[in-house]
């Protein structure tokens, strides 16, 4: 793979934050004049520059804490930095991701394989694995451990048989599970948060969520069952072992 | 596979004032540089200063992340001075823009720079997006499925087509118009439309001198949640009712009411 060096920033007269988008690209650029450390600070260290920018970082506009004020880094706009990559058919790089395999949860005596499952356009659902111990990943979604809030679902019952996640909805906060992935590593998980909701008021922005911290969500149906499905969603909400707590009780 | 919609795409002057397009970003444009002129490395200039250094056939950078204005492209060998630039032009770029820009040969052979606006608006679940660009030194063709289904038709330089489509595994290749399976220049290949994104496909180089290939550049991140997760049948109803119980009750009462009316019938006579 190649990378091609990425040299000084672009500087137009008005945009002291262009200076900053771009200049934080300027890998093996050696030249550091002008920049404040804080502004090395907001970017971060990037892996492959020595330094982060150019004379446009002397356009930088004051630091907050110059002012007494807390630093708001001008860079959680968004991505600052210009990434080469090669884009030729033949050189993409392999991007095969580990998929969870198993799931363990002994409070509710669930040990199950999962199976990586899609979306069923024809009904507008995400798809569930039609077998009673079997727990299906939304594959298109996060995997476990990942950036966004994986989904793992399962059928509370089915076809006369109790499913993988028939006993869900006695997970408490507190409570333990493991993934075990594809590559023969296991992740540990604590819950957070047991929810119930309507199915007209399920959560699917937040459920589904692709981005943000590691997070997972473990879903079946309960409430009562109307003659064709059941009226509600259960979810369990969990986060990596160890990680912080998030700022609010309610995972969605 | 939904039949792709033939678009023209902005060209020549690089206008690019696309006020409102799909604006998923809250402020400034993200703008890509694709690089599809064969056997040239080359430098990027952005208002006459080197951003882009050593830039190979083939390669994608960015997305950048450009305040709205107007810019200044220069495209130069590598190493040669912005005042010997082989390619310029100015864009302007709006707030929640996202473009690419792409050095690449016209049908006839020379050099050029366009300028495409990528389709950043939501995907349903399930489902990608799949923009061919013909950016190649190639006459009119047609994208077929290996079985003959055309993707797109027509295609011709420097246009695209776009459809969302099942996020799955395509073969697909790409013919001179009207030459079917038979005549692939390139392909049959498989092709991957990865769900939630925006697989764009660029066709470069030149078909007489081999230098003929597919570049692809993703943008991701707009797919979409399924709206429900059917996850019960209804046989045990934790927590609800149990459908065939009822049924099965209800039989059973029936049964019992009709025996009880012809045990009363019978009393009667």
């Amino acid at each position: 793979m190649r990378h091609p060096r990425v040299a000084r920033a672009a500087t137009v007269a008005s945009a002291a934050v262009l200076a900053l988008a771009l200049g934080a690209l300027a890998a093996g650029s050696g030249d550091r004049q002008g920049i404040s450390d804080r502004v090395v600070e907001a970017f971060g260290p990037a892996p492959t520059m020595a330094s982060p920018v150019g004379p446009a970082g002397a356009l930088a506009p004051p630091q907050g804490d110059e002012l007494g004020l807390p630093t708001i880094p001008e860079a959680a706009a968004g991505p600052s930095r210009v990434t080469v990559q090669p884009g030729l058919i033949g050189e993409l790089p392999d991007q095969a991701a580990a998929a969870p395999v198993r799931l363990v949860v002994d409070g509710i005596g669930v040990d199950a394989a999962v199976a990586s499952v899609g979306y069923d356009t024809r009904r507008a659902e995400m798809e569930v694995p039609a077998a009673a111990d079997l727990v299906g990943w939304y594959r298109f979604g996060a995997t476990p451990g990942e950036a966004g809030s994986a989904v793992l679902a399962a059928h509370v019952d089915f076809n006369g048989r109790a499913g993988a996640f028939f006993r869900l909805h006695e997970l408490e906060q507190g409570a333990r599970l493991t993934v075990v992935l594809d590559d023969g590593s296991r992740q540990r998980w604590e819950v957070v948060a047991r929810r119930q909701y309507g199915k007209e008021l399920l959560p699917t922005d937040a459920i589904f969520d692709r981005g943000g911290e590691p997070r997972l969500a473990l879903v079946t149906c309960g409430g009562p069952f109307d003659g064709r499905r059941y009226e509600d969603n259960v979810v369990v909400f969990a986060r990596p072992v160890g990680a912080p707590a998030a700022g609010t009780d309610d995972p969605t | 596979m939904r039949r792709l919609t033939t678009i023209a795409a902005a060209t020549a002057a690089l206008l690019v004032a696309m006020s409102g397009f799909a604006g998923a970003q809250t402020s400034g444009a993200q703008v890509s540089v694709v690089h599809g002129v064969p056997g040239l490395t080359v430098d990027v200039y952005v208002n006459g200063e080197l951003t882009l250094e050593g830039f190979d056939t083939g390669d994608v950078a960015g997305p950048l992340d450009l305040p709205a204005g107007s810019y200044d492209l220069a495209v130069t060998a590598a190493g040669d001075s912005v005042d010997n630039a082989v390619l310029t032009a100015t864009a302007d770029v709006t707030d929640g823009l996202n473009a690419s820009v792409v050095a690449h040969l016209q049908e006839d052979g020379t050099p050029t720079l366009t300028v495409f606006v990528n389709d950043t608006s939501s995907i349903g679940p399930g489902n990608g997006r799949l923009t061919a660009r013909h950016t190649a030194a190639a006459p009119t063709v047609d994208i077929l499925l290996a079985d003959g289904t055309p993707v797109a038709e027509n295609l011709t330089n420097p246009n695209e087509a776009i459809a969302n489509v099942l996020a799955t595994t395509y073969t697909a290749g790409i013919a001179p118009a009207g030459a079917g399976v038979d005549g692939f220049v390139a392909g049959p290949l498989e092709l991957e439309v990865p769900e939630g994104t925006n697989r764009i496909v660029y066709a470069i180089g030149s078909l007489d001198d081999g230098s003929f290939d597919l570049v692809i550049q993703d943008v991701s991140g707009l797919g979409s949640a399924p709206a429900a997760v059917p996850s019960g049948s209804g046989d045990l109803a934790a927590g609800g009712i149990n459908l065939w119980l009822v049924v099965v009750a209800a039989a059973a009462a029936l049964v019992f009411a009709g025996s009880a009316r012809v045990a009363f019938a019978r009393n009667r006579r």
